[in-house]
């Protein structure tokens, strides 16, 4: 079975949305921070 | 507070944001999640999670993190204080007793829990389970550690006993050194080194592929499908929307009562939006990227599909310490790997549980005049004395009636009457000026609506399905078998006793500020 189509498609954007929100957030918090 | 009367704070943001995170952090992100998704519609269950966490995760890490600021204002640590100054009633402080109820509740058998992984750390680097190699001998060597079964490895709960004692001995060291000390240092050093050791497993895991080329079926890719694999007819049935809010709910820690008392010793201009959103960010990650690519994955590769949920059924315990143990035995340096999964879980569980910790910490402090080291020693003498009905009767189910009320219902329960509180008792106008005073960006607008109106909607609509589902059930003891029904309302009686002493140390806190105001009226 695997993988298909749409667990491939569903994993790529859970996983960006999450990586991504991650890193834009700890990116401000450190701005913040050196302010 | 320190006797000097200077309230304690956060060294740093990010060692705030990490501690909060190390709250939210737990068991359940690499043991719970990834059986949820793959039992309740795989990919398409991303879909309620997702907009749960919109509706209801980050509206509550929100109010928490306001709520908490606020209350930290009057130097009020903990909820019963934190109500009394949103709610000018009598009744306020006493709903704010559940906060302490629930996590000092929480403390004592997660804390239990944990001392477990510190315990399977130490096995797996020595190797002490290696030769159990099938589910019922590796199932059998859990149990005869926890005492519920005779094994040849253990011969009594001493093993266990003194492994509690030391877990909790960390928790209550961390407590005493304070906030920066001691709980900022430690969410600093274990939250990034959790989240290293969760990378290091899931990219050994991927790497897996197909342990046995005889079973092609058998693989890490079908690990991964079992979870991200949409099944969409699944969505129209709401017992798996059900599973999504509640999952949000447990995973972000939210209506325990912890959050709030982190929060309470930022000054009042520090920010709330970005710290809250990247606490819950972190915890995301540590759930849906690591958590869903490790034990799910990785169990499918050796037992296949069919062995794999019959441990995801048994439950997040025979994820974590029967399926686990027995694929650590069959891979290269699975010592190494072993000991990094559970210390993993060790750091996971020990920076929830010092949250846990603090909520009654700081009402001793704060609404006492204690000095750290009494009010950790009050926490401890109380903690140390429940736990012993913990260990002993585990066997009977003890802790799943403790796990039920203060770790299940009772946070829906908490939230519901915070939200209700701080967003319209308070005022929804107040709350969110409270909420966005020294944002690092302001709130969406619609956040607001979705605070005032459909959070709490959504927390009323799971506490009434909730209620009629399982606490009916539970509390007619449905589906326990009759030896054990005593232990399950000795774990009633206990925590109708600490209900009452936390509810009589609250009275008495607020009979002292009353007198306290009579002589200065005077």
């Amino acid at each position: 079975m695997g993988l298909t189509t749409g667990g491939i498609i569903f994993l790529v954007i859970a996983w960006g949305c999450v990586i991504t929100l991650t890193i834009y957030c700890f990116n401000r918090v450190l701005k913040s921070e050196k302010k | 507070m320190p006797s000097n009367g200077e309230r304690e704070q956060w060294g740093s943001k990010i060692g705030l944001i990490l501690a909060v995170a190390g709250n939210a952090v737990g068991l359940g992100n690499f043991l719970r999640f990834p059986v949820q998704a793959a039992q309740n519609g795989g990919g398409a269950f991303m879909i309620p999670y997702f907009i749960f966490f919109l509706i209801l995760g980050i509206p509550l890490m929100w109010i928490e993190w306001g709520i908490g600021r606020h209350g930290g204002r009057f130097n009020h640590g903990s909820a019963p204080g934190m109500f009394d100054v949103l709610w000018k009633n009598k009744l306020a402080k006493y709903f704010g007793a559940l906060g302490l109820f629930i996590s000092m509740t929480i403390l004592i058998y997660y804390t239990y829990i944990e001392s477990w992984t510190l315990g399977f750390s130490i096995f797996s680097a020595t190797k002490l389970y290696f030769n159990e190699t099938t589910a019922d001998a590796m199932r059998n060597f859990l149990y005869s550690y926890q005492g519920r079964a005779v094994g040849d490895h253990f011969t009594s709960l001493l093993p266990a006993y003194l492994l509690m004692l030391v877990t909790f001995g960390l928790n209550f060291w961390v407590l005493y050194k304070g906030i920066s000390k001691g709980i900022e240092k430690l969410a600093k050093i274990a939250l990034p080194l959790l989240l290293i050791f969760a990378l290091v497993l899931a990219i050994r895991i991927m790497f897996l592929g197909t342990p046995n080329p005889a079973i092609p079926e058998n693989s890490v890719w079908n690990g991964f499908g079992f979870i991200w694999n949409p099944n969409f007819k699944l969505l129209s049935n709401p017992s798996i929307w059900l599973a999504a809010a509640g999952q949000i709910f447990f995973t972000l820690s939210v209506g325990m009562g912890t959050i709030h008392a982190y929060a309470s010793y930022l000054k009042p201009k520090d920010d709330i939006a970005l710290s809250g959103l990247t606490t819950a960010a972190t915890n995301e990650f540590a759930e849906v990227v690591l958590g869903a690519a490790i034990a799910i994955p990785v169990a499918v590769a050796y037992f296949g599909l069919n062995e794999t949920q019959l441990f995801a059924k048994a439950g997040a315990f025979d994820l974590g310490f029967v399926s686990m143990p027995l694929i650590f035995q069959k891979i290269p340096l699975g010592a190494f790997f072993g000991s990094l999964w559970f210390l993993l879980l060790f750091f996971a569980g020990i920076t929830s549980s010092v949250a846990m910790g603090q909520p009654v910490v700081a009402f001793l402090e704060d609404e006492f005049g204690m000095s750290r080291g009494k009010a950790v020693g009050a926490l401890a003498v109380v903690v140390l004395i429940a736990v012993q009905f913990v260990v002993f009767f585990q066997k009977y189910g003890f802790l799943n009636e403790m796990d039920y009320w203060a770790g299940t219902f009772g946070l829906v329960v908490f939230a519901l009457i915070e939200t209700v509180l701080f967003m319209w008792v308070f005022g929804a106008d107040k709350a969110w000026a409270e909420m966005n005073e020294g944002g690092d960006f302001g709130i969406p607008k619609i956040f607001y609506y979705i605070m005032k109106f459909v959070t709490p909607v959504v927390l009323f609509v799971l506490m009434i399905w909730w209620f009629i589902d399982t606490a009916i059930p539970t509390l007619m003891l449905n589906g326990v078998a009759d030896q054990d029904k005593p232990y399950y309302w000795g774990s009633r009686i206990l925590m109708v006793a600490l209900a009452i002493l936390i509810l009589l140390f609250v009275k008495k806190a607020w009979g002292k500020y009353s007198n306290k105001n009579e002589m200065l009226a005077e």
